[in-house]
């Protein structure tokens, strides 16, 4: 992630696509402004968390309010502007909406999240799935289906409104019937294959039998983390874990395989968690001894966590991946608070940081005040020119957590 | 035996162990300058390091440090009779017959040669960066460390602040440098007082003076053959990096709030 500036800017030149918005960025400043900070390398400022998380907050609802249903626009994308509502993300963000009411008192947050589990509800399809892609589409995604069931099973939770429950059942149900014998799911999924990080959507089946004591959804589960379980190698690493057949994954889906199991790990007997504990351990350490070696001279703050990582633990991109680096940060102080190993909430605290200092809370531009990008530069190779709502989301609910838990050490 | 010094920018330290090693008949023979000079600054400088440096500048001074209350060093000094001459570094050396070594790198091919043909039995280092295998083996003995925490548990970086932070017991390990981070064998542990109203930085001053005791009882037993070195378990411990200033700031108002005086 460190390059010279001048390998920056030949990247830059050298791509079609930035030639084309750099030319529609010429017409609107705001966009024009992130694409030269990015180019020099130079940063916003940084607040206090407070101001951090409402800015990424104040963009989730924007992001709700432009598409007028209550489910969350996709993206603001430097080509599209805001995109259509996308029900995977809107299911998860609805929990980020609920955690946020309970910090700050504000009822509003509580009445947006039930308006987009309202709407998943309204959009659900018939055999109890949840609908793949952004936009209204007719095929069903495993998971997506999952994402879906962890935000209606915080509605729950929180209102205690059956309907939620109910939703929540019916896509468990399907996910049930539609697993394979070996416990993956390889039908109906992104690119047709099987993911390990399908682990996510193992977590929402034990969430909805935290809700109804119903066992199936627990072996079910516990079939899947099973099969995630036999990916993982003697170096730690976990095959399958990226979007398509042999691609070097992103950090995003790496993580999203190592929160499924983490979380996950809760619902189970002491053998299998510590096992999954230790798999989940492993993999994070590795990610964060790179990320705290990659600096200049011992003192110095780390560098960019690079977006994707291989199968021997070496970083293979000259871009971060914001929304992996919230996602990491997440895991990391989740592990600290259940081993106190403090060098992962260090680690995360200063993944944070560098979050931080790529959010404008200045914009006059809605789509990108208080927006956390795809990718740093903005035209790396994830979600490129685009700010994805799942970034901000992972970013706040990371805000959350680490201000619990800074909260109680200063206690 | 032949002792050398290792330091690294304010040559105050090394100085006031030169002078108490001096004192106690175990005068070293040279000391090893790291100094960056201003044409591997240049070339090392690039735009997005300034810039990052620039910004990190900034974020240490929000962050506000508290600073040290006393200047332990300094009174150590005067208790030892230790008056450090207020001239430059390389008149010392003159005028105490000593060779001073100034490079920016201590791996370089002309330490190497240096420390060989002068037959140096022991480094002591006070912050000479990495070294590298070439270097370390061509020191008969080895060359020491003062490493700010417990070994093998705490490795690393600001280790007496994540011994803090663990409510350990803070102090100094003497150990011998090898090829890893912190992993030499060790010689010993020395705890550091911590008094009320204490910060951090006073105890880092404070390990100072335990570091310059610590290495003149290594160099008595290592001439007198009486030294006993500890493997380390490397799997006991934990290599640390540097502590986020928030953590920091926690570790410093448990110190002030809650002073339990551990020895």
């Amino acid at each position: 992630m460190r390059k010279l500036s001048l390998s920056v800017l030949v990247d830059f030149i050298f791509r079609k696509t930035n030639i084309k918005i750099f030319v529609k960025s010429i017409f609107h400043p705001s966009l024009l402004r992130v694409i030269l900070r990015d180019l020099f390398r130079i940063k916003y400022n940084r607040y206090s968390d407070k101001d951090h998380l409402a800015g990424a907050m104040e963009w989730l609802c924007m992001s709700q309010d432009m598409t007028g249903c209550g489910g969350c626009s996709a993206t603001y994308s430097f080509e599209r502007g805001w995109t259509l509502p996308y029900p995977e993300t809107t299911g998860y963000i609805i929990s980020t909406f609920l955690k946020y009411s309970t910090l700050t008192g504000k009822s509003t947050y509580i009445e947006r999240a039930r308006q987009m589990g309202d709407w998943e509800i309204d959009i659900q399809l018939p055999t109890g799935a949840v609908r793949g892609g952004s936009g209204i589409n007719d095929y069903p995604i495993v998971f997506n289906t999952g994402m879906v069931i962890l935000g209606w099973s915080d509605l729950y939770e929180f209102t205690k409104d059956t309907r939620y429950l109910d939703a929540a059942i019916r896509a468990a149900d399907w996910l049930c019937s539609i697993i394979d014998p070996d416990g993956k799911w390889s039908r109906f999924t992104y690119n047709e294959i099987p993911h390990a990080y399908h682990s996510r959507v193992a977590w929402s089946l034990l969430e909805v039998y935290k809700h109804t004591a119903n066992t199936v959804y627990k072996d079910v589960a516990r079939k899947n983390l099973n099969w995630v379980l036999s990916l993982v190698q003697r170096n730690g690493w976990i095959e399958e874990m990226g979007f398509y057949k042999g691609e070097i994954p992103l950090t995003h889906t790496i993580v999203y395989t190592l929160r499924g199991l983490l979380e996950s790990s809760a619902y189970f007997e002491e053998e299998l968690r510590l096992k999954i504990f230790q798999v989940v351990v492993t993999a994070s350490e590795k990610l964060m001894l790179k990320y705290e070696l990659n600096k200049r001279h011992p003192n110095a703050t780390p560098g960019y966590f690079p977006g994707r990582i291989n199968s021997k633990w070496q970083p293979m991109a000259n871009f971060t991946c914001l929304t992996g680096d919230a996602q990491m940060a997440i895991v990391w102080i989740k592990i600290y608070e259940l081993n106190q190993d403090a060098r992962f909430l260090n680690s995360a605290i200063k993944m944070l940081d560098q979050i931080k200092e790529l959010q404008d809370l200045n914009s006059k531009n809605n789509g990108l005040k208080g927006g956390i990008r795809g990718s740093y530069p903005i035209w790396g190779n994830y979600m490129p020119y685009s700010y994805p709502n799942w970034a901000a989301k992972f970013f706040a609910d990371a805000l959350i957590l680490q201000g619990e838990v800074i909260n109680k050490l200063e206690r | 035996m032949k002792t050398g010094i290792v330091a690294t920018g304010d040559p105050r330290f090394a100085l006031t162990l030169f002078y108490y090693l001096k004192l106690r008949s175990c005068k070293p023979e040279c000391i090893i300058l790291i100094k960056r000079n201003i044409f591997s600054k240049i070339k090392r400088a690039s735009f997005p390091r300034i810039l990052d440096s620039l910004q990190e500048r900034c974020n240490n001074r929000q962050t506000g440090q508290r600073r040290c209350s006393r200047d332990y060093l300094a009174e150590f000094a005067r208790r030892q009779e230790i008056k450090l001459p207020g001239f430059s570094l390389s008149r010392i050396c003159k005028i105490e017959k000593m060779r001073l070594f100034i490079t920016d790198d201590v791996n370089n091919s002309r330490v190497i040669d240096y420390l060989r043909n002068a037959q140096i039995d022991l480094l002591l280092n006070t912050g000479g960066g990495l070294y590298k295998s070439e270097v370390i083996s061509t020191v008969r003995t080895g060359i020491l460390n003062a490493h700010m925490g417990p070994l093998p548990e705490f490795r690393g970086m600001n280790v007496m602040e994540w011994s803090l932070f663990y409510g350990r017991d803070i102090g100094v390990t003497l150990h011998f440098i090898d090829k890893g981070i912190d992993t030499g064998d060790i010689l010993m542990f020395k705890t550091i007082p911590v008094e009320s109203g204490d910060t951090i930085e006073d105890l880092r001053n404070k390990s100072g003076i335990v570091n310059i005791e610590l290495f003149y009882t290594a160099i008595k037993c290592i001439s007198e053959n009486k030294l006993e070195r500890t493997t380390q378990l490397k799997d006991k411990g934990k290599q640390y990096f540097v502590m986020h200033p928030r953590l920091r700031s926690i570790v410093e108002n448990r110190l002030s709030n809650s002073f339990v005086s551990k020895i």
